[in-house]
Parts: structure tokens; C-alpha cells; sequence
């Protein structure tokens, strides 16, 4: 694999050149401050970019030019991470020695351009009939975030954090923010969107120097108003008094949600040490200490996880019980902290776990957005380099995931009670 | 070994039984860090009457499912999990309406893996007291399940479909269902359907076939299995209506939706063959209800959906339509589909941009192990054998064998699912 960068005026050009792939992967990505006014608007951008533009007036036009292109495909995406909105456009395309056309690459390559340099805009508005099909379509996207048990709780539990934190909002926003979009302000937030930072990524056995002058081709123009971006990680301290919630529900299960503060981790705890805590506690398969303690040995549930989100310096435990088991289930969690900080599993255990840490970053070199989402991050962040991240797991120690213990506080605990109790009386 | 060529991709699959019986095909993939094994099992939640010896077996609904979960247990100590957790791969299981997989993912060690996973799926141990244990959780996935509006919708529009086809219900079963389940069903379901012939074993990633043949072997043999009394699965005449005309279910759901099913029999599509039927058809709803489709281009433009797709399912004596729409204005919706549905058509220019976006799929399809491997699992189970020519078979595909598909697909046999706000 080769990476290379490519300098010029108003973007970066990160290209990662390998012959493994039958398809190649674009991603242009606009770097912003993440606010929880601007989260919406970013989502809804991202959508109607993706869906029309002045060439191709609706989804079905550009849908019918990605089949012309054998099958391309083209989306956009914004993602809060940490401090940052990025708002993304993938264009993914099959290799062009596939395809019976000398053009292919610059018609392929041309397409995300035409769609992110001259959007459905008339009159300083986007198109109303688009505005509508993205805006109804966010409208059902809010509402059924309440019809997904495990969205709606995580959603409700991470609302609880201090409203200032980027932690606490979700890109989606509530009615009432897409409410007061119209095509006029979204034109505006376009106009931002497109003056801000800007890196574009590429992946696949192609010639990166002609691939470099296409993409300038195409994207020379544009106006950057440059803006110091912030530090990607959020602090999120916990309170001095624990926050306990419990909402009534109409679903049949019950949903435990516990989130956790972490407490001033270095460099290699975020980079390789928390992950190994994480899977032992939950995050790893089915012999973590939670799936044993909950699942296993006590039948309260049919799974339980434990998330490590690292921009947000927190760690989440996710479960569904029946209503009766709720308690039972908390105990369980606090008593599987307090193994994780007495040190109770055995090296072989620790093995384990970074023979699966290495698995999965080997996994991650067996496909496109794997390696391109690790050397976004490795830009982003400083994060090593897939190759190099597996000669740091072989360091991480026993003592060394013991102290994380120590760093890490209750929050909040979020129950979202459930009517079933599975037949139980 | 058979190498099987598959046309205008430059790939290749590896064919062979061992000597006890077991399929297995291999994808070669040289670029590939990690490998993907699946060992899977000709039975799944529709399987619960059959005979073996001319003897008449009924189960309890969910037992294919039930077998998923305690097939995990090696004994009363260890798991499937104590078997793989040092080797470094991810292992998971699934079970569908007609089979059951047992997956390993892994990057190193496939000797240590392949061998892992043939122990712990052929190991018959099984207890009443794990059986009581498993009772608790899967009522708990089961009420996981119903807690998902999709998940509902899909199993009443199921209900709505059939008479007696078991597809209408969960393949979980139900929580009644599994409670019935004691160790003498689960242990009559493992000595008929998990022998080696009645299973395939299909491995992709940067293999050699020869060393997977060879690893089967030395494994299997090692093994003892009882005599192949092959089974057969008792048949069902679904009749041709649908069950019902209509369902309404009232929940808790934020957003409408609605399905819109069609039950065809399959003698009105003389002349193709279950391959070329599913891809015309595929081809066919993609073109008049797929995002480059004019309808669903008007029907977003207008807000009268918000959502919109389409499937088919292809069964021995019928097919079924499935259409799934949400929207605010739910019955125009349900008209508009439904006079899409006596309107199918398709232009000469769509079907050739079609077919050819199609056969650029093929190549995409060969790019990871896992895609790789699905693929191969699904044309056994629904074909049950390879489709090496497929690039010939959509170039083959004219105008006027989509108009004779379309001309006989009938509405006559509709039904209609709506899932509304609860009151």
C-alpha cells in the first residue's frame, strides 16, 4: 500500500494506492465545529446534496446515471466525532479496467464535483420540491428513532449529559429544529459548508498523480475561509452526584442504559489501552465479563454491550432486561467494574483480547472504507497507521488496564421501562 | 477437486464432498487477510413436520433457532467461545426460515479454526438444564423482536400471505412455543439434520482448497456419524389465495407503513427457470419502484410516500410481491402502488442500462469474503447448486421475456398490511 499526499490551495489529496480492491473509494469530507445548531442543517445538506443537483434535477436522475456508471454509488453523510461535524461525500467505483470506456475515470470522478459545486440552488433557495422529499423524509427519520427501543434509550441517556457537551445531541435534532429550516437557510448553511476545511481521500489500484489532476479539475474553484478547528475530544466530567432516570414505555422489554465519564486518559489508554478494558468488560464477544454476568450465569438477557466512545471520553453499557430484572442487572454491572479493577482475569484472557484487537484491525485492511476510514483518522487525529497500531497492542499490560479502573465515573443510569416481563408472574 | 469457472469475472470456485459427505466450496481470494467459514445446515424454522423411516415427526415451532443457541455449548464448562477466543476469530450463528449457519471469522490459524468449528457444530451435547437456561433468553429476543415495528409488519404480512406455509411464523417461535421444547425434540432434530450430507461447508479468503479438503477429512474422520436416514420434509398445499385480504395492525409505531403483497402461481411464467424468473423480476420492480423509477420519483415529489421498495420471493409453486411504503397519507399511497401494480412496464433503454448495472454487480459481488461467501449459501439454498453462467443469463434476458413476466403478474391474489398509530 501507498500513501501519498497531494497539496493544493483550497483541499489535501490523501491517496492510498493498492492493488487489492476491485473497487476504488472516494471520500471529500468538509470539517466543521460540531453545534447543536448546526447539526441538523449539516444532515439535511448532506442529504439533498446527495439527491439533486442543477444537472440532475431528482434522486431518479442520479440514480439512473450511478447505474450508467456500473453501478456506482454516490451518498452523503454527516457524523458528529467528538468536537467536529464532518459532513461527507463517498463515491464508491469499480475499478475502471473493468469498464469498456476511456472516460470512465473522469466521468466517474466528475460526478460527487458536480453534485457538491452546483446544488439545487435558484434565487439564493434550494429547490422546494427537493427540500420536501429530504425534509419529509428526516421528519420520519426523528420519529422512528422512537420505534428503535435501543436508539430511543441511548438517545434519551446521552441527552442527560450537560446540554454545552457535543455528547448530548445526536445529528438528527427533534421536529422543532427541522421545522424551522426553510430552502433559503439551507442555501446559507451551504454557502458556509462550502467555504470550510476540506480533505478528500481516495482508495484503489488507479494512477494517483492522473487521478490528483482530475479531482483539480474539477475542484479548483472554490473559496476557503479558513477557521482554526478545535480539540476532537469532548470533556465530559462526571457530576458530583449521579444522575438516575427512569422513563415508562409502551415496548415490552425494559432498556438499561449506563453511561460512564472518563477521567484524563493518556494518548495510548485512548489508543489501545481502553480497547483492551472495553473488550474485557463488554465490547469483546460472548466470555466478556458483562455477557457472563448477565447473559451466561443469571439468563436476564439475550445480550448486553459496552461501547467505548472515544472522542467523548465515554463508556456506555447497554442491555435489555424484563422489567423484574432491572436491579438485578445493575448489581451485576457494578459488580463487573469491580472485577475489571481487582484485576480478576488471567493473562489468558488478556491474549485474547489482543488477538482479537489485532483481528479486527486485520479485518479492516481487507476492505476500502476499512483502510480509508483508519488513514481519515490517522490525518484527523494522529491515529497510527493500521500496520503500526498491531505492534503497539504486543506493549498494553495487565497493571496498565487495572489503573483504567480508577478513571472511570458513574454519570448517568437511564432505565426506560418496559411493560413484559416475559411470561414471568 | 472440481474448479468451477465462473463466467465474465475471472473467478473460481473449488468443489468436492468428504469422504463422509459434506460439500464444500472454497473461494480463493490471494489478497484476502482474513478467511470466512460457514458450516450450515439444510434445516431452519420451517423444517418442523417431516418424516424419517416412514414415521411422522411434528416439533415445536423455534426449534432451529433453539438448536443455534445451545449448539454453543461444547459441555457443562466450556463454550464455543472458550474454543476461538485464543485463536483471535469471531464466531456468530444465524438461522434462517429454511437453514442454519455457523460462521467463523478469522486472520490467522484456519487449520486451528476449520477444525474448531467442525468440533463444536458436530458435538451432540446437550442437557435439560441448559435447555431451561436457553428458555429465559430467547423469550427475551423474541420480545426484542416484537418490540421492532419492521419485524412486525413483516411476520403479519406473512400471516396475510399464507394459510399453512410456516413462513408465518417467527423463526424464533413464540414464547409458548419454545417453553414446549424438551430435550428428546432437540436431540431427534441433531441426529437427522446435522449430518455432514444433509449440510455444506463453504470457506473464502487466501486458502488452499486442497488443505481445506485434507483438514475436513483428517476432522471428519475422527467423527462418527449415524447412518444418513435422510428425512423428508413434510410438503404443504398453501393454497393459492392469500389468507387474508387485509391486516391492520394499531401500535406504538411514529411512522405509517403499509405492504402490499401479491401471491402468484408460478405455472403462469412458462419458460423460465427459478434463475432467470427472480432476476427479470428483480429487474422489473427496480424499474417501476426502485429510486430511478418515474414512480417513485412522482410519488416523493408529490409527499405521498416518504419510503418505497420492493422484493419478490420465489417458491416452489408461487411467487410472492412484496411492496413497503411509508407515508402520512397511507391509503393514496396503497392506491398509487396498487395501480402501479396493474401498470408494470418497462422501456428497452431502462432494461438495457439495467442488465448492464447488473452485470457490473457481479464483479463487485467478488470483492470481500464475507459478500463472497453469503452469496455462495444463498444460490445453494434457493437454487441448490452454483450459478456459474449468470453474466450469460443476463445478457440473454430480451425485452419480450420482461413483457411476458410482467403479463403474468397478477393482482388478483392481494393483500394489504397497514401498521398505524395507536390511537
Amino acid at each position: 500500500m501507498k500513501y501519498k499526499k497531494f497539496e493544493y490551495p483550497s483541499f489535501n489529496l490523501y491517496t492510498v494506492k493498492t492493488n487489492r480492491f476491485k473497487t476504488c473509494q472516494m471520500e471529500i469530507i468538509f470539517k466543521n465545529q460540531a453545534s447543536s445548531k448546526d447539526a441538523m442543517l449539516k444532515t439535511f445538506l448532506a442529504d439533498i446534496m446527495s439527491d439533486c443537483s442543477n444537472k440532475y434535477k431528482t434522486r431518479k436522475d442520479v440514480a439512473r446515471y450511478l447505474e450508467e456508471l456500473y453501478q456506482a454509488s454516490f451518498y452523503g453523510v454527516t457524523n458528529k466525532t467528538g468536537n467536529l461535524m464532518l459532513t461527507s461525500f463517498v463515491l464508491s467505483f469499480l475499478n475502471p479496467k473493468y469498464v469498456n470506456d476511456n472516460n470512465y475515470l473522469d466521468k466517474v470522478l466528475e460526478l460527487p464535483f458536480e453534485m457538491i459545486l452546483n446544488p439545487a440552488i435558484n434565487s439564493d433557495e434550494f429547490d422546494i420540491k427537493n427540500f420536501n422529499i429530504v425534509k419529509n423524509r428526516m421528519n420520519d427519520e426523528i420519529l422512528s428513532v422512537n420505534e428503535n427501543i435501543n436508539r430511543y434509550s441511548l438517545k434519551k441517556a446521552l441527552s442527560n449529559l450537560d446540554e454545552k457537551s457535543p455528547s448530548s445531541y445526536g445529528i438528527l435534532g427533534t421536529i422543532k429544529d427541522l421545522e424551522e429550516i426553510t430552502p433559503k437557510k439551507l442555501a446559507e448553511a451551504y454557502q458556509q459548508l462550502i467555504a470550510s476545511n476540506c480533505d478528500i481521500f481516495i482508495i484503489g489500484n488507479i494512477d494517483m498523480e492522473n487521478v490528483a489532476n482530475i479531482i483539480f479539475k474539477h475542484f479548483k474553484n472554490r473559496v476557503v475561509k479558513t477557521s482554526e478547528l478545535p480539540d476532537l475530544y469532548v470533556s465530559n466530567p462526571a457530576p458530583k452526584k449521579v444522575k438516575n432516570i427512569i422513563e415508562p414505555s409502551k415496548f415490552l422489554e425494559s432498556n438499561l442504559v449506563n453511561i460512564y465519564s472518563l477521567d484524563k486518559l493518556t494518548d495510548k489508554e485512548k489508543v489501545t489501552t481502553f480497547h483492551f478494558y472495553n473488550y474485557l468488560l463488554g465490547g469483546g464477544g460472548l466470555n466478556t465479563k458483562l455477557y457472563q454476568l448477565l447473559r451466561e450465569k443469571n439468563s436476564l438477557c439475550y445480550g448486553v454491550k459496552s461501547h467505548y466512545l472515544k472522542y467523548d471520553n465515554l463508556l456506555v453499557i447497554q442491555t435489555s432486561v424484563n422489567k423484574n430484572n432491572i436491579k438485578k442487572a445493575e448489581k451485576l454491572i457494578k459488580q463487573a467494574f469491580k472485577e475489571m479493577k481487582m484485576g480478576a482475569f488471567t493473562d489468558e484472557e488478556l491474549d485474547n483480547a489482543r488477538k482479537s484487537f489485532i483481528f479486527s484491525l486485520n479485518l479492516a485492511l481487507d476492505n476500502p472504507s476499512g483502510i480509508l476510514n483508519n488513514y481519515i483518522f490517522h490525518i484527523l487525529d494522529g491515529l497510527p497507521l493500521i500496520e503500526d497500531r498491531i505492534k503497539m497492542i504486543q506493549e498494553v499490560t495487565k497493571e496498565e488496564i487495572i489503573t483504567l479502573g480508577h478513571k472511570i465515573k458513574s454519570n448517568i443510569s437511564f432505565v426506560l421501562e418496559g411493560e413484559e416481563n416475559n411470561g414471568n408472574n | 477437486m472440481e474448479i468451477i469457472k465462473i463466467a465474465g469475472v475471472d473467478e473460481e470456485i473449488y468443489f468436492t464432498t468428504s469422504n463422509c459427505g459434506l460439500p464444500i466450496y472454497v473461494w480463493k481470494q490471494e489478497y484476502a487477510k482474513s478467511f470466512y467459514l460457514s458450516l450450515n445446515v439444510n434445516y431452519g424454522s420451517i423444517h418442523t413436520d417431516f418424516m424419517i423411516d416412514g414415521k411422522k415427526y411434528k416439533v415445536p415451532q423455534g426449534i432451529a433457532h433453539f438448536m443455534e443457541h445451545i449448539k454453543f455449548n461444547i459441555n457443562k464448562n466450556t463454550t464455543a467461545n472458550d474454543l476461538f477466543d485464543p485463536l483471535g476469530s469471531d464466531i456468530n450463528a444465524f438461522t434462517t426460515f429454511k437453514y442454519t449457519s455457523y460462521l467463523v471469522y478469522g486472520t490467522s490459524k484456519l487449520k486451528d479454526n476449520l477444525n474448531a468449528l467442525l468440533d463444536y457444530v458436530y458435538n451432540p451435547y446437550f442437557t435439560k438444564e441448559m435447555i431451561k437456561k436457553e428458555k429465559d433468553i430467547i423469550a427475551s429476543e423474541i420480545n426484542m423482536g416484537k418490540d421492532q415495528p419492521y419485524n412486525r409488519l413483516y411476520f403479519a404480512f406473512n400471516d396475510a400471505i399464507y394459510h399453512k406455509e410456516k413462513y408465518k411464523y417467527l423463526i424464533t417461535g413464540e414464547i409458548e412455543d419454545i417453553k414446549k421444547i424438551e430435550l428428546k425434540d432437540i436431540e431427534l432434530i441433531y441426529d437427522n439434520f446435522y449430518h455432514p450430507k444433509n449440510m455444506f461447508l463453504i470457506v473464502t479468503g487466501n486458502v488452499n482448497p486442497y488443505e481445506i479438503e485434507k483438514i475436513v477429512n483428517d476432522n471428519l474422520e475422527q467423527k462418527e456419524f449415524k447412518t444418513y436416514k435422510n428425512p423428508i420434509i413434510t410438503t404443504i398445499k398453501e393454497p393459492k389465495y392469500v389468507c387474508k385480504k387485509e391486516i391492520i395492525l394499531s401500535t406504538n409505531v411514529e411512522v405509517e407503513k403499509a405492504k402490499i403483497g401479491l401471491k402468484i402461481p408460478k405455472k403462469g411464467f412458462k419458460g423460465f427457470d427459478d434463475v432467470k424468473l427472480n432476476i427479470i423480476l428483480n429487474i422489473i420492480l427496480s424499474s417501476n419502484f426502485g429510486d430511478s423509477s418515474d414512480l417513485k420519483d412522482e410519488l416523493l415529489q408529490n409527499n405521498i410516500i416518504t419510503y418505497l421498495s420492493a422484493s419478490r420471493f420465489v417458491l416452489n409453486d408461487y411467487i410472492v410481491i412484496d411492496i413497503t411504503i411509508e407515508s402520512k397519507i397511507l391509503q393514496e399511497a396503497i392506491n398509487r402502488i396498487k395501480e402501479a401494480l396493474n401498470n408494470l412496464q418497462i422501456k428497452e433503454d431502462e432494461l438495457k442500462r439495467k442488465i448492464n448495472s447488473s452485470i457490473a454487480t457481479l464483479v463487485l459481488n467478488y470483492e470481500d469474503v464475507e459478500n463472497v461467501n453469503n452469496m455462495i449459501q444463498t444460490y445453494l439454498i434457493y437454487y441448490h447448486k452454483l450459478i456459474p453462467n449468470l453474466k450469460e443469463i443476463y445478457e440473454s434476458i430480451t425485452l419480450d421475456d420482461v413483457k411476458k413476466v410482467i403479463d403474468a403478474i397478477t393482482t388478483k391474489e392481494m393483500t394489504i398490511v397497514t401498521m398505524r398509530k395507536d390511537k
